[in-house]
């Protein structure tokens, strides 16, 4: 089952095939090289423009394959070498089984993430020799390890049993950090006064940040986004997130998570955002990523879940009829 | 034999690696009780409607049995945001189209499909080719 | 002569007090672009998410929650407390009325679409840019961006619907389509059908209220346009901020509630 989940990950890579064959060159590296001599424009309420419709799909994976060890950079060759030969894996898929169960996403134009150019020649969205999240804590892996031996057996008893994202809660793309997802990987950022508005397309949730350098919520609230403080320093926008219920559970984190965004646009069409992730009591040192943003033609479409959330409903049918089915036998 | 490019399945996979931590870990569709991979179906009908809908659209079709006798069924597509970014609108499928199903049928045995293959009777692809083609003014 | 001399003097004076009298109306602050400046929280101060039309107290819909979710009174926003239903519609809105803790999108957590967002019981927060003003609503992580460039067509219906805006002079001009027929616009049952289109008003009337107006037409379902109108009141407490309504997972056991393995004691409508 692991093996096969690696396989589909690498596959996953491929969605961007078609589109870094023709990346621009330049593109790509000025990104990895900051660009630092590019001064961005400014908002009419003059600070920093950062706003914008954007994706930030992307071909990189969160996490560096094992096989490429500390190797934080592809050369431009070994980038293009990398999506041909993911492209060529294909999976094959039995009619009759699992893996055939599913919509067309060529049809409905998802199977690429619709995508852009990664402007990278990273290995990784994670930066760094390692690449990868740290190992959890000992007692992170505990309280990890006891919530799914609690769901195991369970997991179709209900709507709490099912993911946040199939009950249409969260989806953790959305962090803060936030991630590229599978599809519809869009953001709009619109600066107003004093304020920085983030609406992720996944799942139509928006945050407000202030811009004010005020102080975080009291500590007993705790919120499924967090509460984000942000302040200008240069060309960059700063984001401070605290206040996490441990509901979002962020790839194991309690709500003891922080997270340090930083947003800076460095070059008309794209902004680079760069993020660290910490949590004294879920990983032994923090963590830190970047992915680009890239501009794309708006608006952001709605995306309702709850209200036509027919499959959450259809899956506990269809296990109550499956159990219904064994209880036959 | 079907060869499928999984890329979908992939990168999806990314959001649920995501939610790891709370959920359990599945392959890919989170909808894995939906629908039957026993059941397979094929289906002739005519659209009714198209639910331009999230998580997933729906097309509602009435399919004539050899009776005569019409059942309506619906069927599960993909995400629509894709398809309105490359300039689809509502009235890409209208109600009275003829459309060919195949795919599998709702675990529960309600008169619901998963529409892995949907085509217009003359075989035409509803929206997007394999490579995104289709979308209205992509004739280059 | 002097009749008509005396008269030219009369009316040229009057037609100098004309615009003094207009430049005590209200000016708000410009925004950097020149346009009125309408960022911050607001949120409605009346009982229209329970009746938009003016109504009595009544009780509520559980007895054992007695007077903490009995509905309150109101004296509506309804310009004329009419809502021009046509004849045929009727039957459907005394239907929603007589199974409205049910049926009621807002009950579901469901996104509550235009003009409703705007009179929720919960604040919402104006992001105002020259090329886009973005409206996030408490309730529900609704959330609208309104397009202030040339108008744009929606190509699908949608809850919180399309809005085209531009400004007659310190007035925003919200022209909402492509709303779907499945929100209401109280917990009453008013209702309409996806041929409704909105045009809303933000006026500024002081430095901590707008005037807010909607009109209301959906010819397959009333007779003739109608108008809400209702003053918006500016959250001004320092720490004043939008949080968390996030109310799917409240309503999970009313939509799943009968499919699960082992119900809960309790009741699990439909």
């Amino acid at each position: 089952m692991s093996h096969r989940f690696i396989q589909i990950a690498l596959v996953g890579v491929v969605s961007l095939t078609s589109a870094v064959a023709q990346t621009a060159p330049t593109k790509m590296l000025a990104a990895k090289e900051g660009a630092k001599t590019w001064t961005p424009p400014k908002t009419a309420d003059g600070v920093p423009d950062i706003s914008g419709v954007f994706t930030n799909a992307s071909a990189i994976p969160l996490e560096r394959p094992k096989d490429l060890g500390s190797k934080e950079f592809f050369t431009r060759e070994e980038a293009e070498a990398n999506i041909k030969k993911v492209e060529n894996t294909k999976e094959v898929v039995a009619p009759g089984t699992y893996g055939d169960v599913h919509y067309s996403m060529a049809q409905f134009g998802l199977e690429r993430g619709e995508n852009l150019l990664p402007p990278t020649l990273r290995t990784s969205l994670i930066v760094g020799p390692e690449g990868r999240v740290p190992p959890l804590l000992p007692e992170a892996a505990r309280r990890q390890a006891a919530k799914q031996a609690a769901n195991r057996g369970h997991e179709f008893d209900g709507p709490e049993n099912r993911g946040l994202a199939e009950q249409c809660i969260l989806w953790g793309n959305e962090g803060p950090p936030m991630l590229p997802v599978g599809y519809n990987s869009d953001l709009q950022i619109v600066q107003g006064k004093g304020y920085v508005a983030i609406l992720q397309e996944m799942i139509h949730d928006t945050r407000i940040i202030p811009t004010d350098g005020s102080a975080h919520l009291d500590p007993s609230v705790k919120l499924w986004f967090g509460d984000s403080r942000g302040h200008w320093e240069g060309n960059t926008l700063v984001v401070d997130t605290t206040n996490f219920t441990d509901k979002t559970a962020f790839r194991g984190s309690g709500d003891k998570l922080h997270v340090i965004e930083r947003f800076t646009r460095i070059d008309p069409d794209d902004v680079l955002y760069q993020f660290t992730v910490d949590d004294p009591e879920t990983w032994a040192k923090p963590w830190s990523g970047e992915v680009t943003m890239s501009k794309i033609d708006g608006p952001i479409f709605e995306y309702a879940c709850s209200e036509g959330n027919y499959g959450l409903r259809n899956n506990l049918s269809g296990a109550r009829a499956a159990e219904k089915e064994a209880a036959k036998k | 034999m079907t060869k499928r490019l999984h890329v979908a399945v992939a990168t999806l996979g990314f959001g649920a690696l995501l939610t790891l931590a709370a959920a359990p870990l599945f392959a890919h569709h989170s909808f894995a009780a939906e629908f039957d991979p026993a059941k397979p179906v094929k289906l002739k009908g005519t659209v009714t409607e198209m639910e331009w809908i999230n998580p997933h659209s729906w097309i509602h079709i009435d399919v004539k049995g050899p009776d005569g006798k019409v059942t309506s069924w619906m069927v599960e597509g993909g995400s629509p945001n894709a398809l309105l970014r490359r300039g689809f609108t509502k009235d890409a499928l209208p109600a009275g189209a003829e459309v060919i199903v195949e795919g599998y049928q709702a675990k529960d045995g309600s008169n619901r499909a998963n529409g892995r293959d949907i085509t217009f009777a003359d075989g035409k692809k509803l929206f997007l080719g394999s490579n995104n083609t289709g979308a209205p003014g992509d004739e280059k | 002569m002097p009749n008509r001399s005396w008269t030219l003097s009369l009316a040229a004076i009057l037609a100098a007090a004309i615009p003094a009298a207009a430049q005590t109306a209200y000016r708000a602050p410009r925004a950097a672009d020149g346009k009125a400046d309408l960022n911050g929280i607001w949120q409605a101060l009346n009982t229209a998410d329970w009746d938009i039309q003016a109504h009595a107290a009544a009780a509520g819909p559980a007895p054992m929650l007695a007077a903490d979710f009995a509905q309150p009174p109101g004296t509506g926003i309804v310009e004329g407390n009419e809502i021009p239903y046509l004849p045929a519609m009727l039957d459907k809105k005394k239907d929603n009325f007589a199974k409205r803790y049910s049926e009621d999108p807002e009950v579901k957590c469901y996104l509550p679409g235009v003009p409703r967002a705007t009179y929720m019981p919960y604040p919402f927060q104006i992001v105002q840019s020259p090329s886009v003003i973005l409206i996030s609503y408490e309730y529900a992580a609704a959330v609208r961006t309104i397009n202030m460039g040339k108008p744009t067509k929606a190509p699908v219906d949608s809850w919180m619907g399309w809005s085209n805006g531009h400004w007659e002079g310190d007035t925003l001009v919200v022209d909402v389509t492509g709303l779907n027929s499945k929100t209401w616009f109280d917990r009453a049952g008013n209702f309409h059908s996806d041929a409704l289109h909105v045009v809303e008003r933000y006026t500024p009337r002081s430095a901590d209220t707008l005037m807010y107006e909607a009109t209301i037409e959906d010819p397959k379902v009333f007779s003739k346009p109608w108008k809400i109108s209702m003053p918006l009141y500016r959250h001004v407490e320092k720490n004043a901020q939008l949080l968390e309504f996030k109310c799917v997972e409240f309503a999970e056991e009313l939509l799943y509630g009968n499919l699960r393995k082992q119900p809960r004691g309790g009741t699990a409508p439909k």
